[in-house]
Formats: C-alpha cells, structure tokens, sequence
C-alpha cells in the first residue's frame, strides 16, 4: 500500500524546518558569551544514596545554626560548595538561590474589577528564572475562567512568555504559579498581562487584567526558608587522602545499616529537606547504575513514607521534574516518631540502549502477508534477557491499552481491510514483566515510516508481540533489525531515611 | 523522497556523532563549539515554532546554551546529548496549564499565522504559511510532536526521552498526527 502524500507532509514540514536559520551576529555573538561563562565544577563520587542521619539536623532559620549544621555533616569541603550556591524555599514560589543579584516583588499587588479581586502575592528573579505567584477571588459562582493567558512586558517592549508553571480554578476562585525567563540587573518592574482562555464558554467574570509588578532586593518580610542539602556522595572510598575527615563526621555510607539489600542498580537519594509550617518538603532524585540505560524514564506503583515505627505517614504528591528523575513530597504533619523512611516499591522503567542485540532475516524482494520467519535468538537489552521467536508480516488491526482499535485518522474499524498498515509483528519471550520493545531498521536506505508497540497483554505474560508497521509497503531483502528500547518491571523496594530537626 | 531518507540518516548520524564531541568539550571547554555549531539551528528553530518571535526565539535559544555549557562537566557522555539538550529547551518551553493552547499576543486579535514572521523565509512562502497555519491549529502536544521531530530533528527515541514517553508511544502518536495532517492539507488545497 503506497501512500505518497503521506511522505510529502513530512518532506513540506522538513522544507519549512530548513528555511529558517538564526542571525549570523546572533550566532557569533552568543558564542562569545558562552565562553565567558564559568562552568560548574564536576561533582565528586556516583549517584546519591539514602542516608540515615543520626544527628539532628538544625532547622533554625538562621545562617550561623545552618552552617553548624552543616559542618556537623559535611566534609569542609563540601560546606565551601554548599555555599556557593545559597538554595532557599519560598513558600509559593519554590526553590530559588538567594544571592545579591536575585530581586523580590517589592510588595503584593491587588487590583480589582467588577468585584473579582487579583492579587500578586509574589513574584522572585534569581538567575535562573522568574517566578510568579498570582490569585484571582471572588469570581461568579458557575464560572470555568481558565486564566493560562499569561505575559511579562518589560521596560523595553520586549515580551517574556510563560516556559512553565501551574494554575487551577475551583469556581470562585483562581490560582497560578508562573514560570518566565529570568530578569536582567537592570530591570526594577515589568507588566503582567493575564487573560482568559478563549476556550472557556461561560466565564462571566473580568477577561482581561494588567499589573504593573515593581522588583526591589529581599524585603524584610520574605519568608525564606532553609534548605537543607545532602552533597555526600553513595561510595565515598575511604582513601589516605580523605580518611581522616572522615574519622570525624557520619560514618561512611557503606558501614550504614543499608535497607536496600539489593538495590538492583537503581538508587534512591534525598536530596534536599524544607521545614514548612505544617510539614517538610522532602526533595530527591532517583539514580541508576547500568550505564546502558538511555534516556531513563521510571516511575513506581507505589510510594509511601513511614515513621520511625513503621505507622505510614500521610504525603501530598507534588510534582515529577521534566527534566531529571526528580520527586518532591510535602510530609503532612510533625508529630511522628522518627526518623522517616521514603519507600518506593515495584518500578516501571523505560530504558533506551545504543548496544541492544539485533537479528536478521531475509524477507525476500517481495514479503507477502502471513509469510513467517523463524529467527529463535536470544538477545539482551538494559540487562534483561528476550527471546525473539519470530516475525510475520501482517495486515491487521493492532490494539493497545491506550487507544483500542486506532487506524489512521481515528477511524474504528472492526474488520481488516485496505485501510490498515503492513506491518511485521514480532513474538517474543521474556523471563521478567516486560511491557514493550523498541526495535529500529539499521538500513536507513529503505523507504519506510515505521511505528512498534506491544499488544494488550499484561507484563509477565508470554509470548508477547509487538508490530512494526509501515505507511507504506514492507521493506525487502536481508534486513537487521536492533533492540534500542525496553519497558519492563522491576520488583523492589527502595528506602532512604531523614531525620528532621528535634 | 530522497531529501526526507538524508535527513532521516543525517539524524541518525548526527546522534552517533555527539558522544565523541561531547567527550571533547568535556576535556577541552572550546571544543563545545563543535556541539553548538551543529546545534544550534535546530534549537533556534524549534523556539522560533514555539514562540514565534526572533528575539524571544533568540533568548531561549541563549539560555539553553549556556545552561548546557555550564552544565557539561558533569553530563554523562554514555546518554544522549540531544535528548538532554532538548529535555532543558522543552522545560523552557513548556506550559503545564490544563488547556493547552497556542500564545497569543495580548496585543491585538492578530491572526495566528501572522504571530510567525515570515519575511525572512523567501522560498516558498505560501506554502510554509500553510504549514505554519496547521501546526498552530493543533494541541499544544501535537505541537510539540511535529516541533521535536521536525524542527528540533530529534528521532523517535529522543523524543521519547524529551517528552518522558515511551518510542513506541511518540511514534505511534506522531504517524496518526501526519495522516490526520496530510488529509487536512489535501483538503486545504481543494
């Protein structure tokens, strides 16, 4: 089934890809400046582990109480290198370096239209962006005002557009977190613009609203909170050179009592500890040890925090970062026995490998549907084992969890007919709970536009297939195709302990 | 056709080339500007198809960079730098709000086509504003399908990586988006 135009959409996106390059002086200007620009040193040691602190740490929200802290834990070190970068929490906004150079909303500001209020609570610059918090109350009960219209006009003209952020409404009232570009030195206050959402149909409050936001150094009335970083490192060898500072802080982690018997490769690290009022926030990053996993992404059915006697602790779920295998949790509360266990049980993980096995077979110069190849050949990916029994081209209708029966456009169809792709599906076998494979062509010359996915069946059970299908016809000849993804499960229970401040 | 298979295998070839230069810039800081001269078009592009204006494309595309560059020593140079170079571009990017939705200038009702300024772009105009016009027609996750796969040059696996989904997921989300594309286009032309 040849289907040329489906190529041409492709080939006119391409060509309008390719009509567009930056300015020359653009160019050559922001490499001046990149090699300017200090880079930041290279961390010591593997992935972060879990540690349990015996001593308490010291939530005293001043700078001296901190720094005893620290030094209590730390090598000297890693105390000069925790403050070069001074990480605070604000409340509302979230993680921010508090320097000289980081500029506050000088004050909150309200304005008020039709008795609907907006209030900027507010508003932070460090060097990496700039953060606004903003609330919008008293809306028309039955309302869906969707805010998410959101920009930033500086002094000179110049727009800033959201690059991320949060906001919700419940009816009466609107709630946004947003995240822009950072502001330059010279910038003492810029214009927010918020609008409605032009798909929300019966929005009877004020659409529109634009707040001129003044920028100052810290106020006094800022309610920073410390944060309390963990830089010690999982294998810290004990050498001659580093032995010594070590006699005299936490013992290393390897002599810890480690709740991960076997860790399978993956490990669990706090990274970052905030007392809130009515809680702490708890930050960490998840890290892993084979270096074939690509492009990791993993989550865990279950996660959970438990006291120092096991009682499970209630947590709020924050949010995943996009750009790390990071996890934040507010702990709901202070009054439990200590210290808190973070558990994440049974993982799910999406691994990429440039090294997976590959099998070949000679499907002819023209493959016919029902033709089978027998292939028999065990390969291995990320560490795990596949058995791939077969490939069999085929013209069918493929099914998935997420889409049901899906050709094309989004039609349903019940019966095979000529609409459906040409497809290979492979037959596989695996001993662990494998959910998906990637499989690539490493023949880039053949003409074809393919897609794999895994058929409906649960991890575990076997055999498994998964189709590779094309717009066009099947490619011909000896063909070798490569595993470069895997989705599997990986039973487990991974622990890391912190304990908070008496 | 033929132009689409060199840039598939370009793709391909780029990826391959980026552990060596990365392990480079990594010894040498100057020789990062082998990775930022191969680059830098496709982030400029892809923030230009996000935003729409030169110099906000422009500032995007600094603040990558840089944040690249002072990142790099402790990059591992076993994963993908494109995926990780455009992991940071989409977190720029991003709009976590319920609604996606294109930005619109606060400024006037202007037509979304008009938002992209095409005045650079001589050759075959119509049919890039065409173009232009469609992908600003979609959801902002279609969006930003069509902006990693063709504009930012990534395969599917990065893409997968950028967009935390599976390759099976994106590739099979991006093939149903080009055939619902490709009738749009075929009825626009009627």
């Amino acid at each position: 089934m040849n289907n040329p135009s489906q190529y041409s959409i492709e080939d006119r996106l391409y060509r309008a890809a390719q009509a567009l390059e930056p300015e020359k002086d653009f160019s050559e200007d922001l490499w001046k400046q990149i090699t300017k620009t200090p880079q930041n040193p290279k961390r010591q040691g593997i992935p972060l582990f879990g540690i349990s602190l015996s001593k308490p740490l010291l939530a005293v929200p001043a700078l001296a109480a901190i720094l005893l802290a620290l030094i209590m834990i730390f090598t000297p070190q890693q105390v000069v290198q925790a403050f070069q970068k001074l990480i605070a929490y604000l409340p509302g906004i979230g993680f921010i370096e508090d320097d000289s150079q980081t500029r506050y909303l000088a004050e909150p500001v309200l304005l008020t239209q039709e008795g609907v209020t907006l209030t900027v609570d507010q508003a932070v610059s460090d060097v990496n962006q700039l953060v606004i918090a903003y609330h919008i109350d008293n809306l028309p009960p039955g309302n869906d005002c969707v805010y998410d219209i959101n920009q930033v006009r500086l002094p000179d003209g110049r727009s800033l557009h959201v690059m991320g952020g949060e906001g919700c409404g419940n009816g009466t009232s609107f709630v946004s977190r947003l995240e822009f570009q950072p502001l330059s030195e010279d910038i003492d206050h810029v214009d927010l613009f918020i609008s409605n959402s032009a798909l929300s149909q019966n929005c009877q409050a004020p659409a529109a609203w634009q707040v001129t936001l003044p920028f100052s150094s810290k106020p006094p009335k800022v309610n920073l909170l410390p944060v309390i970083e963990n830089r010690l490192t999982a294998y810290s060898e004990t050498t001659a050179e580093n032995s010594q500072s070590e006699a005299s802080a936490e013992p290393p982690l390897t002599q810890r009592a480690d709740k991960n018997e076997d860790s399978r490769g993956i490990h669990l690290g706090i990274d970052a500890a905030v007392e809130l009022e009515d809680g702490y926030l708890l930050k960490g990053s998840i890290q892993w040890d084979n270096p074939e996993w690509m492009g990791v992404y993993m989550t865990f059915k279950k996660t959970q925090v438990l006291d120092g006697e096991g009682k499970i602790i209630p947590i709020d779920t924050t949010s995943m970062s996009s750009e790390d295998n990071q996890w934040q949790f507010k702990v709901k509360g202070k009054s439990f026995s200590t210290p808190l266990t973070v558990e994440f049980q049974e993982a799910q993980i999406w691994a990429m490998s440039e090294t997976g096995g590959s099998f070949t077979f000679d499907a002819g110069s023209s493959p016919q549907t029902g033709q089978e190849w027998k292939i028999e050949k065990k390969l291995s990916i990320c560490g795990q084992e596949i058995t791939i029994h077969s490939i069999r081209a085929v013209h069918e209708i493929y099914e998935t969890e997420e889409d049901g029966m899906i050709i094309g456009s989004g039609e349903v169809i019940d019966a095979p007919s000529d609409k459906l792709p040409n497809a290979f599906r492979v037959t596989y076998s695996s001993d662990v709970g494998v959910s998906g494979l990637g499989l690539t062509l490493l023949d880039p010359t053949q003409t074809f536009s393919g897609a794999a996915q895994s058929e409906k069946e649960r991890p575990g059970v076997s055999p498994r297939s998964t189709y590779i299908n094309y717009f066009g016809d099947l490619p011909t000849g000896t063909l070798t195709f490569q595993l470069n993804g895997i989705n599997f499960q990986l039973p487990g229970n991974w622990q890391a302990s912190w304990q908070p401040a008496d | 056709m033929t132009e689409l298979i060199c840039t598939s295998i370009k793709n391909e070839c780029l990826a391959s080339d980026d552990s060596t230069l990365v392990l480079a810039a990594q010894q040498d800081p100057l020789a990062f500007e082998q990775l930022y001269r191969k680059w830098l078009n496709p982030v400029y592009r892809y923030f230009f198809y996000r935003v729409g204006d030169v110099k906000d494309a422009e500032d995007l595309t600094s603040q990558v960079f840089l944040k690249i560059y002072q990142d790099l020593p402790n990059f591992r140079s076993s994963g993908s730098f494109a995926a990780w170079l455009f992991s940071i571009a989409h977190a720029r990017a991003v709009d976590h709000y319920r609604k996606a939705k294109p930005i619109i200038s606060l400024e006037s009702n202007e037509n979304k086509a008009d938002v992209i300024d095409l005045a650079a772009c001589s050759a075959r105009v119509d049919d890039i504003s065409r173009i232009v016009r469609l992908i600003h027609s979609l959801p902002y996750g279609e969006q930003e399908l069509i902006r990693l796969r063709f504009m930012a040059g990534l395969n599917y696996r990065e893409m997968g990586i950028v967009l935390k989904r599976s390759e099976d997921a994106v590739r099979k989300s991006l093939n149903r988006l080009l055939k619902r594309l490709q009738i749009e286009m075929e009825v626009d032309h009627e």
